[in-house]
């Protein structure tokens, strides 16, 4: 990536949410391939459209709703930790006990929902607590939460379908299995979800 | 010229070339409104733009471009052009009382 976009995806993950950094990357990486074309060099482009910590300046001023620290993330950071835990102490007692009565769909699926529901409202709409050294955690967490989601279906798919045929002592085996088909289901939900993001960001003008 | 007075002028700007050109895509009005305002403050018309298609007086179309990722390209709404007239006679209201008051002996 040319030094110009580099510097300004830098400054826009310091105040600006995910959604709101593409939107106005993909914006700026438009102005800036025209201007490239035309023969124009970094600094006459970052003359005409504006250094990117000014921009940034001016777009959060104009946005006022996101600023360098946000209070409100802990809490939803929080919440999601509860959701977790949650859904995590239901698998292990469902284990421990060889009882499923908590692992059936109408407490997983809502469970589930609430969870893709709260991490995609933290990472893609509101994630404006970002410094530069957790850009890169940043990116790894839609693989994490593709994950925790994959395991998830894979322990109630195992539960629903298995749990009555597999004796319960082999339980340990169980709970190795859905980290396999978590790995697998990670990538393809990993990936949709990339493909999904991509096409948000050209549909967004601001 | 001072930077406020320009901020309000750039989206009458915007309209007004957007309306005679038909379409056109976002450097090109950057480019056009920076010849003719010098020195507009980072930003200006790119948030310019952003406040013009939420207030639904413009819309894009994404169309494809051989030199990246797909274009998107301006054209007026209906509700753009009531503004813009409404715009342009404010405007003229505005010019005619301030050149009274320069020209008034």
């Amino acid at each position: 990536m040319d030094k110009y976009l580099y510097d300004l995806k830098k400054e826009l993950c310091k105040c600006l949410s995910n959604n709101k950094r593409i939107c106005v990357m993909a914006d700026y990486h438009e102005y800036y391939l025209d201007m490239k074309k035309e023969g124009k060099t970094e600094k006459e482009i970052s003359n005409l459209l504006g250094s990117p910590a000014a921009i940034v300046k001016a777009v959060a001023d104009d946005i006022r709703v996101f600023g360098r620290f946000n209070p409100y993330i802990i809490i939803r950071i929080f919440l999601v930790m509860v959701v977790l835990l949650l859904l995590f102490s239901q698998y292990y007692s469902s284990l421990c006990t060889g009882e499923a009565i908590l692992m059936n769909e109408f407490i997983l699926f809502p469970s589930i929902l609430l969870e893709i529901a709260a991490i995609d409202y933290l990472l893609y709409s509101r994630f404006a607590f970002v410094i530069d050294n957790v850009s890169a955690l940043l990116n790894a967490l839609p693989f994490l939460e593709s994950f925790v989601i994959g395991m998830l279906i894979s322990v109630w798919f195992i539960n629903r379908y298995f749990r009555n045929v597999v004796a319960l002592d082999i339980s340990f085996l169980l709970a190795l299995e859905p980290f396999a088909f978590a790995l697998i289901s990670s990538f393809i939900v990993f990936f949709i979800r990339k493909k999904y993001v991509k096409v948000i960001a050209y549909e967004c003008t601001a | 010229m001072n930077a406020q007075l320009k901020k309000g002028l750039v989206e009458l700007c915007i309209l007004s070339m957007i309306n005679k050109h038909k379409e056109m895509y976002g450097y090109e009005i950057i480019e056009k409104v920076e010849q003719g305002f010098s020195n507009t403050p980072e930003a200006t018309v790119y948030l310019a733009l952003k406040r013009l298609y939420e207030k639904k007086l413009i819309d894009c179309v994404l169309k494809s471009s051989q030199y990246g990722p797909p274009r998107k390209y301006y054209h007026l709404l209906s509700a753009g052009k009531q503004e813009l007239e409404a715009m342009v006679g404010e405007w003229k209201e505005l010019t005619e009382i301030v050149n009274k008051f320069i020209t008034e002996d």
